[in-house]
């Protein structure tokens, strides 16, 4: 009798490249790194690997100019159930009314910072906390009806204990680093569930600041409404980070509480809907679609696809291709937002934000599944 | 599994060399890392077809923007995560040109030099039953058993909540347990 780990583990062990194609890899990347350094003026002692033409982008969303360097990845800010998106969305559960230190806190004094709106984006004023010599600062928020993002500053008084470049991971440069906590992050009065994830990034390398991204696309509010002018709080306690030597070291701990509006201008474009197109083979009618800076939402209704409990994400798995007017396109499989199902249609809101903030007015189509949509015409 | 580190153990010791020893030489690097992103491949994408296009990628990107990796450890969980990126890339670009048919694709290369092993790979009933598992948690499963992630390095890899991470492990182990019920093995998933 065997064990199954080990069959999983031997089976994989299995799972290897020849040497035949191992050796032509090392031949056709030493004859790239050559080629790469033969053709660049950098001095003969430089590296030859320093001495490379950058590749071309992988793809034209990522050739594309980044008018905002907003990029968001599904790290989970706070977590309580995961809702479509292959699990990958989050869902963080909030009081259905506020707390009653949310409540009291307002009252005597100590209310939201106001939010004033610039082009769309709202700038939080002096909502910003500092503890043991970092300084967490609530510098933009941007969204639409259905959710919103936030980006903050963090810096440290006198300069960052390590150098961020040095945990940047991935094509979009993301940073590891996480907050530490076994709750949410950030909480919107009045909601009672959001889906999203956050994510640092290093703006600007050469200074001492970093940021970092809270996006929430989907957000529903107990009695509905707006969630613009609401208040949002946000309270942080550990900043860990991926050490080099793969393992999670404690940058600071100490208590970051911060409390502001969000006011934003929705940006949402109202594309007219009622096409018709399938998923895995299953009808699907689309009842509404919205383009904003920061993403695609849509509702539809997909009939006849027997799936639930955890196949349900299988429903927000419908391909959906933006392209924008200078040709390039984003193309996403998967996205959060909720279902409900009534006899044999699956009623379906979905939504997805973009890699990086855009301009909605710059969309110039959406295709869902096989079905192509002008926008802006 | 110990889950007190996120160091790996197991393929990763495999690859370790001195502080400061990280080379970007062609010749290590397919070496150390290209059967790891063969199998991170093959975990996410269910085939080896792509694989040795994804080498290049990673390795290629390795070269153009040098970067410190001051352990073996750092350097292996920045191959991960980029192979990771670009699987997530070439599963996008399929699902957004699902004109562009499998069939109508050249072979690449990969099929060729990978075909046995995978052919050997996939006698695995376990194997099978954890590529039968959803995305999250078949790449949840393989970092953790086979790479020697703990939850939260998972989460730092595959910028996942450390809760979703273990929600994925956790019904992964499960429907694991009764995909294999019945199986002679032990059942050491745990």
């Amino acid at each position: 009798m065997s064990s199954t780990l080990t069959s999983y583990t031997e089976a994989l062990n299995s799972l290897a490249f020849s040497d035949e194609a191992k050796a032509r890899m090392k031949a056709r990347l030493a004859a790239a790194r050559d080629e790469g350094a033969a053709g660049d003026d950098a001095p003969a002692s430089a590296p030859a690997a320093l001495a490379f033409v950058p590749a071309a982008p992988a793809s034209k969303a990522r050739a594309r100019k980044r008018p905002v360097a907003l990029k968001v990845a599904a790290t989970a800010a706070g977590i309580v159930l995961a809702l479509g998106a292959g699990g990958y969305g989050v869902a963080a559960a909030a009081g259905i009314l506020p707390a009653p230190s949310e409540v009291l806190s307002d009252v005597f004094g100590d209310g939201p910072a106001q939010t004033r709106i610039i082009d769309k984006v709202g700038h939080p004023l002096n909502a910003s906390a500092t503890s043991n010599g970092m300084t967490v600062t609530a510098r933009a928020v941007i969204g639409d009806a259905n959710g919103f993002a936030v980006v903050f500053d963090v810096s440290f008084d006198d300069g960052w204990p390590f150098d961020p470049q040095d945990v940047k991971f991935g094509v979009n440069d993301k940073l590891m680093l996480a907050w530490n906590e076994g709750g949410p992050d950030l909480t919107v009065d009045g909601a009672t569930a959001m889906t999203g994830g956050s994510y640092f990034y290093d703006a600007d390398p050469s200074d001492n600041t970093i940021q970092y991204v809270v996006n929430y696309d989907q957000v529903k509010l107990i009695l509905g409404g707006s969630i613009a002018g609401r208040t949002a709080r946000v309270s942080l306690t550990e900043l860990d980070r991926f050490t080099e030597d793969g393992r999670i070291e404690t940058v600071v701990t100490g208590n970051w509480d911060l409390k502001f509006e969000l006011n934003y201008e929705d940006t949402t474009v109202s594309v007219p809907a009622g096409q018709t197109t399938t998923l895995a083979g299953h009808e699907v009618t689309v009842s509404a679609i919205g383009v904003s800076d920061t993403g695609v939402t849509l509702d539809y209704d997909v009939i006849g696809y027997d799936v639930e409990g955890a196949d349900s994400y299988k429903l927000f798995e419908l391909p959906v291709t933006v392209t924008f007017a200078d040709g390039s396109e984003e193309s996403f499989t998967s996205g959060g937002g909720s279902t409900s199902k009534h006899d044999d249609v699956d009623s379906v809101s979905w939504s997805h934000t973009f890699d990086h903030i855009h301009d909605a007015g710059d969309v110039v189509s959406i295709t869902i599944g096989d079905v192509t949509v002008p926008v802006n015409e | 599994m110990a889950e007190a580190t996120a160091m790996a153990t197991g393929p990763a010791a495999e690859t370790a060399t001195k502080p400061g020893a990280f080379a970007l030489d062609p010749g290590r690097l397919v070496d150390a890392y290209a059967d790891t992103i063969l199998r991170v491949s093959y975990t996410y994408l269910h085939s080896a077809a792509d694989a040795e296009g994804i080498c290049q990628d990673v390795f290629l990107k390795m070269l153009e923007q040098p970067r410190t990796f001051r352990s073996a450890e750092h350097e292996r969980a920045w191959v991960i995560r980029a192979t990771i990126n670009r699987c997530k890339d070439r599963l996008r670009r399929q699902a957004a040109h699902p004109e562009v048919a499998i069939d109508s694709v050249p072979e690449p290369e990969a099929a060729r030099s990978t075909g046995e092993a995978e052919a050997r790979t996939r006698d695995s009933r376990v194997l099978k039953a954890v590529q039968a598992l959803p995305e999250a948690m078949r790449i949840a499963v393989y970092l953790h058993y086979y790479e020697g992630y703990t939850i939260h390095g998972i989460a730092l890899l595959t910028h996942r909540s450390e809760a979703a991470v273990a929600q994925s492990l956790s019904r992964g182990r499960k429907r694991l347990r009764e995909t294999l019920k019945g199986d002679d093995d032990v059942f050491d998933f745990d």
